[in-house]
């Protein structure tokens, strides 16, 4: 895929690269989600993709709380998709996405765009199903914040937007690594003051 | 030869210690006076008579204390051993291979009798005589501790017998897949939160070696591992007090360590920590199997091995400040190198073949 990349640089390599949605033309089906404003990147895709596309194309999307996001399913049926599919909650989206999954047919192709957690949990969600996380196409169009995983205690944290928090289970002041792993959907959060007891380390705003 | 085995800790009270014939042996990783990633892979083939490279799979004094390390590592944290569905067979890969080699060359300590498919093992150190059937994982002893008496999965089972951490790597689009292992006495990485990556995601934390283009050769090499032509590669770290089990799940026990080395204790609680690591191609999964089997000795034995304190002086003097950091050295490493300088009478050194 020799798209626009949309991911951030990152310290290590096992953090997830994006690229801008683009569609492929072979693809007998189409299953795109769409998380917020990412739907802006869906409507480009569509307006650009080859004929006929779209008639083959379900959509999922997860509205916003912005409130300006009204219109998208407007512009979206006017592109004539097999299916829109609205939701009001990421668990909602998650299970529209997963029963869509589950009655895919070959030659399916999935796309997904929006922020970085909701990425994480499509991808997830898709290897539940057997498909290769290489072969999904996800842009990052949305907030960076992050699932953490503490390390030691192994309890899930969402909406991480600081490079250190405290572990909301076993209270460890943890430094958020770009360590990510697709099967938790999670990036790694370690001690971030043992070998320096005493010392506050300074929380900055680094996952917006 | 019959071995010895010790009886010894590596946690709490630290009773750990090498014979004089562990130090001989100690596979003392530097061949030059400095370090840097590179892409030092070999045939394993078998070394000399008493080396740790003698048998495909070592054996030492060290064995039974670190299998009860192991268990009290898994019955606290039972997610240190895992395997993903699709990696059963290679799991049995896995206990055909580990449980025939230490038959064949600890036959005083392991036997392994083969009837079809009736398997029937006898461990001599471990107290164990187990008659299973190959392939068929309900017939395997129960997880100690387990409610029900569930049945091992095979990989449990067998490295619950060996020493070393052991992931077992899927082959697929040309990658290597972490998806099964069980790790027990790793150098600070999580088996529960990389299972399911490839070759570089994995190694994703690691510095330098990317860019270098290390991990591509690598991996080249790894992808073309032949039954019957396994590989290896020594790999070193730092290890305050003679701890196994320094892993990310319990750096908050351990890491504090580091801020304890002081020059009167250095040569007693500072370890450098060897790791054999070997690659072994598996017969009907076409997985990899790779041991990573570690060593460990105090700066007080290292020492008395004529060259050594000189060359780990050097080595670590001249050691790039991201290899420290990433090896978590960095907060003891001067009171190191001001120790070791008393071994090094700065003349040159003769390079050993590499």
């Amino acid at each position: 895929m020799q798209q626009k990349i949309t991911s951030p640089p990152a310290e290590i390599q096992s953090r997830p690269k994006y690229h801008e949605l683009a569609a492929v033309p072979s693809a007998q089906w189409n299953l795109v989600i769409a998380e917020g404003e990412g739907m802006l990147s869906v409507l480009r895709m569509l307006n650009e993709a080859p004929k006929g596309f779209s008639a083959r194309t379900h959509v999922v999307y997860l509205t916003s709380n912005e409130g300006d996001d009204q219109d998208y399913v407007g512009q979206l049926e006017e592109f004539g998709p097999i299916s829109v599919n609205q939701a009001l909650t990421r668990k909602e989206a998650l299970h529209r996405l997963s029963k869509l999954l589950e009655t895919a047919k070959m030659g399916t192709r999935l796309y997904a765009v929006g922020g970085e957690t909701f990425l994480g949990l499509v991808i997830r969600e898709a290897l539940n199903y057997g498909i290769n996380h290489e072969s999904v196409i996800t842009e990052l169009r949305g907030s960076l914040a992050r699932r953490v995983q503490c390390v030691h205690c192994k309890f899930i944290a969402e909406g991480v937007t600081t490079s250190f928090y405290d572990c909301p289970r076993c209270g460890e002041t943890l430094e958020v690594r770009d360590h990510h792993s697709r099967r938790l959907a999670a990036f790694q959060g370690v001690s971030a003051t043992v070998e320096t007891p005493g010392e506050t380390p300074e929380v900055e705003e680094v996952y917006p | 030869m019959s071995i010895t085995f010790n009886s010894e800790t590596f946690r709490d009270d630290f009773t750990y210690y090498n014979s004089p014939e562990a130090i001989q042996r100690f596979p003392f990783p530097f061949d030059e006076d400095t370090y840097m990633y590179a892409v030092n892979m070999e045939q394993h083939n078998p070394g000399e008579r008493g080396s740790v490279l003698e048998h495909p799979i070592d054996v030492d004094e060290h064995y039974v204390a670190e299998m009860e390390d192991r268990a009290m590592v898994l019955a606290e944290d039972p997610k240190r051993t895992q395997t993903l569905p699709h990696m059963e067979t290679a799991a049995w890969d896995t206990l055909e291979l580990l449980f025939g080699l230490m038959a064949r060359d600890y036959p005083e300590h392991f036997t392994l009798e083969r009837d079809g498919t009736t398997w029937h093992w006898i461990n001599r150190p471990l107290g164990l005589d187990h008659t299973f059937t190959f392939g068929d994982s309900s017939t395997l002893p129960p997880r100690p501790g387990s409610r029900g008496d569930v049945p091992m999965e095979p990989l449990e089972y067998v490295t619950r017998q060996v020493q070393g951490d052991y992931a077992v790597l899927d082959q697929r689009a040309d990658n290597l897949w972490m998806d099964a292992g069980t790790v027990t006495s790793q150098a600070d990485w999580s088996l529960d939160f990389d299972i399911g990556m490839d070759f570089y995601e994995w190694h994703g934390p690691v510095p330098l070696a990317h860019e270098m283009g290390i991990f591509d050769r690598a991996l080249k090499y790894l992808l073309s591992i032949e039954q019957h032509n396994p590989g290896r590669r020594l790999n070193w770290t730092m290890t305050i007090n003679p701890r196994l089990d320094t892993s990310p799940e319990n750096y908050n026990t351990w890491g504090v360590d580091r801020t304890t080395v002081t020059p009167e204790n250095v040569g007693e609680k500072v370890h450098l920590r060897v790791e054999l690591q070997t690659f072994f191609r598996l017969p009907r999964s076409n997985a990899l199997l790779f041991p990573i089997r570690c060593y460990l000795i105090s700066l007080n034995d290292l020492v008395t091995v004529p060259g050594w304190g000189k060359r780990l002086h050097r080595v670590l003097r001249d050691l790039h400040p991201d290899l420290a950091e990433y090896k978590g050295l960095t907060t003891y490493l001067p009171t190191v190198i001001e120790w070791l300088s008393a071994y090094d009478d700065e003349s040159e050194t003769v390079d050993q073949a590499g």
